[in-house]
C-alpha cells in the first residue's frame, strides 16, 4: 500500500486514472494547480489504484492523501 | 633518548590500540589517521599537539591514557593548498570531548583564521567527557567562540563521519557546510536515550539524527555522502571552488584547463523550457547547459527543493548559482527556500564568489501555513542578503518572475548588476488573471457577459505587461537574449564585473530578520 500525498497546497485540476487501473512507475496520476503552476503527481511505483480520495476542483492541503495505491 | 622519542610518538599514533581500530573498521569507518592520510597530499601533513594530555584526576582519569586527547590537529596540503584540520579519534575513549580535546580543536581554528586557510573538522565522538565536569563545558564555549570569530574569514567545513550528539553538535551546524556520512554520521542536540527520559518520546538514533532527519527535514546537512572516502573526496571538491580566506578571490581557471568555450552557444536551450508558464520542467537541465562542463556541486539538494543552490564555474570562474525549480512546489519561495537561498548568498558574498540567479518564480508562497510560519520574515532574508551582497550578481529571467519574488530572487533594483530575460519571459507585478480580476472587478461583475469581459481584460493585461519587452523598455532588464546565448552573456558580464568594488558607510551590521 502506498498513499499518494499532495506535495503542495492547491486545487486538483485533473485526475488521470480511475479505481482499478494498473499504473506504472512515473505515470501521471493527477494534476494539482497552485501558484500558476500545474504540478503532475506521478506514481512512485508499478501498482494498482485502489482508492481515489479527491475529485476535480477539490482544494487540498500539503500532505493530504490524494490516492491509495496497492 | 632517540629510542624514547620514537616509542612515545609511535605509541600515540597507535590511537586506541588494535582492538579499537578493528572495531572502527567494522563500523565501516576509517580511523582518524587513515582519514588524514587520504585527505592530504601525500607527506604534507604536519601534526600539532601530539603530546597534549588532559589533566583530570577524578574517577581514575589520572591513570587513563588518551592518545593525542582523542583529536588529531594539524595542517597539510589539499591539491597543493593549505588546509587546517581537527579529526576526532573514536578509537580513543570514543573520541570524547574534554577540556584539552576542545582546546586543541579551538586552537586549530584560531590558527586557521589567523593564517587565512580553510578549516575542516572531522566529527566522530561519543560526546562530552563528563568526568571533567564544567571544564568540558568551558571548552565547548572556547570552540564555539573560535569558530564564530573565524566565520566569514575562512571557509569552515564539518564532516560528520561518526556521531556528534549533544551541545557539541552546535559545532558542525555553525560551520559553513555540513557533510554527513549516510551510515555513520549522526548529529543531534540529544540522543534517543535522553529524549526518552526527558520527554517520553520513543525514537531510534537513525530516525532522530540520520541523513533523512537533517538533509531532508531540518536542512542542516548540506551534502550527503556514502562513506568516509566519498566524504573526503566531496570535501576536496567543494574546497576547489573556495578561496582560502575572505581577502582572496578563487583563481579563474584558464580555457586550457576547463576546455569549455566561455562563448559556447547551446541551441538545445532555445526549446528546452516549455513556453506555457504552468508546465513544470527540471531547472537542473538548464544549469547543466550553461556552466563549465556541466559540473555542478549542489548544496542542500534534498531540502527545500523548490530552489536549487550550488557551485559551478563560468569560463573558469567559480560562481554560486541560485535557481528556481518549477518542478517542485511550483518553484515558489517558502520559508525553507528563503533560508536556503539567504545563507548561500551570504556565504558567496563573504568569500568573493559571484552569483548567478535563474528566475522562474511565481511568487512567495501564500496561505495560512506559510503566513504563520513567517514567510515575511523568512522571505526578508533573501532581500537582505542580495541587497547587501557586494559581489557581482547576474540574474536571468528564464520564464517568469512575478511579484515579491522578482525582488527576492535579485532584480536590478535589489542588486543585480545585469539582468537578462529570455523571449518567453513574463516579468510582471502579478499574473494577468489576478491583475485583471482586481483592476476590473466592478466592470466584469456588471458586464452583460462577465466571463467574456474577464477574458478580454486578462488578454489586454497579458498583452501589455506579461512579456519581457515592457520590462526592457523601462530598463528593468538589460536585454532580451536567446536562451542559447545565456552562457555567453553570463561570461561577458562576469568579465566586466571582475573588479567591481562597492563602498558603503560604516555600520556594525544590519538588523537582518534572523
Amino acid at each position: 500500500m502506498a498513499s499518494i500525498v499532495a506535495s503542495m497546497p492547491g486545487r486538483v485540476v485533473a485526475i488521470k486514472v480511475k479505481v482499478g487501473d494498473e499504473v506504472t512507475q512515473g505515470q501521471e496520476l493527477c494534476i494539482i494547480e497552485a501558484m500558476k503552476m500545474q504540478m503532475p503527481v506521478n506514481s512512485p511505483q508499478n501498482s494498482k489504484v485502489i482508492d481515489i480520495k479527491v475529485e476535480v476542483g477539490q482544494v487540498t492541503r500539503k500532505g493530504d492523501v490524494l490516492m491509495e495505491l496497492d | 633518548m632517540l629510542e624514547e622519542y620514537k616509542q612515545k610518538r609511535e605509541k600515540i599514533k597507535q590511537m586506541g590500540g588494535p582492538k579499537a581500530v578493528e572495531q572502527q573498521h567494522k563500523r565501516g569507518s576509517w580511523t582518524a589517521r587513515e582519514r588524514l592520510d587520504y585527505f592530504f597530499d601525500p607527506g604534507t601533513f604536519t601534526e600539532i599537539g601530539l603530546f597534549v594530555k588532559h589533566r583530570t584526576t577524578a574517577f581514575g582519569m589520572d591513570k587513563r591514557e588518551i592518545p593525542a586527547e582523542g583529536v588529531i590537529t594539524g595542517f597539510g596540503r589539499v591539491n597543493g593548498r593549505l588546509v587546517m584540520v581537527a579529526a576526532e579519534d573514536y578509537t580513543t575513549m570514543v573520541g570524547t570531548f574534554g577540556e584539552y580535546h576542545g582546546k586543541k580543536f579551538s586552537q586549530a581554528i584560531d590558527l586557521a583564521k589567523d593564517m587565512g586557510i580553510p578549516f575542516v573538522g572531522m566529527n566522530d565522538s561519543g560526546g562530552a567527557r563528563l568526568q571533567e565536569g564544567m571544564d568540558t563545558l568551558q571548552s565547548y564555549a572556547w570552540l564555539f567562540t573560535s569558530q564564530i570569530l573565524a566565520s566569514g574569514i575562512i571557509p569552515q567545513i564539518a564532516l560528520l563521519m561518526g556521531p556528534c550528539l549533544g551541545g557539541q553538535a552546535y559545532h558542525p551546524v555553525m560551520q559553513d557546510f555540513v557533510f554527513q556520512c549516510r551510515q555513520t554520521g549522526r548529529m543531534g542536540i540529544a540522543g534517543p536515550a535522553f529524549v526518552k527520559t526527558q520527554t517520553g518520546e520513543d525514537i531510534d538514533l537513525d530516525t532522530l539524527c540520520g541523513v533523512e532527519a537533517h538533509a531532508v527535514k531540518s536542512g542542516e546537512t548540506h551534502v550527503v555522502v556514502e562513506d568516509d572516502q566519498d566524504c573526503l573526496d566531496k570535501a576536496k571538491e567543494l574546497l576547489s571552488f573556495l578561496p582560502a580566506n575572505n581577502k582572496k578571490k578563487e583563481r579563474k581557471l584558464t580555457y586550457q584547463e576547463t576546455g569549455d568555450d566561455p562563448e559556447r552557444i547551446d541551441l538545445e536551450l532555445d526549446t528546452l523550457v516549455p513556453e506555457e508558464p504552468y508546465i513544470a520542467y527540471d531547472m537542473h537541465d538548464v544549469i547543466a547547459r550553461i556552466i563549465d562542463n556541466g559540473n555542478f556541486f549542489e548544496i542542500l539538494k534534498d531540502f527545500a527543493q523548490n530552489v536549487i543552490v550550488g557551485f559551478a564555474r563560468f569560463g573558469g570562474r567559480p560562481a554560486g548559482i541560485v535557481a528556481s525549480q518549477p518542478m517542485c512546489a511550483a518553484g515558489a519561495l517558502d520559508c525553507d527556500a528563503a533560508d536556503k537561498v539567504a545563507r548561500f548568498v551570504r556565504f558567496c558574498d563573504l568569500f568573493n564568489i559571484p552569483l548567478v540567479n535563474l528566475h522562474d518564480v511565481p511568487g512567495y508562497w501564500i496561505g495560512s501555513a506559510e503566513e504563520w510560519k513567517g514567510i515575511l520574515r523568512h522571505g526578508a532574508k533573501m532581500l537582505y542578503s542580495y541587497i547587501e551582497a557586494t559581489v557581482p550578481k547576474i540574474s536571468i529571467v528564464v520564464r517568469k518572475s512575478f511579484a515579491g519574488a522578482y525582488t527576492g530572487m535579485c532584480c536590478k533594483d535589489t542588486g543585480a548588476d545585469f539582468m537578462f530575460a529570455w523571449p518567453i519571459a513574463k516579468i510582471c507585478i502579478v499574473g494577468a488573471e489576478t491583475a485583471a480580476s482586481v483592476i476590473f472587478a466592478r466592470e466584469i461583475k456588471e458586464a452583460e457577459d462577465p466571463d467574456a469581459m474577464k477574458a478580454q481584460r486578462i488578454a489586454e493585461y497579458r498583452e501589455l505587461f506579461e512579456n519581457p519587452y515592457r520590462a526592457a523598455e523601462r530598463g528593468f532588464i538589460d536585454d532580451v537574449i536567446m536562451p542559447s546565448e545565456t552562457r555567453k552573456y553570463i561570461n561577458r558580464s562576469l568579465d566586466i564585473l571582475e573588479d567591481k568594488t562597492v563602498v558603503r558607510p560604516w555600520r556594525k551590521y544590519s538588523n537582518i530578520n534572523l
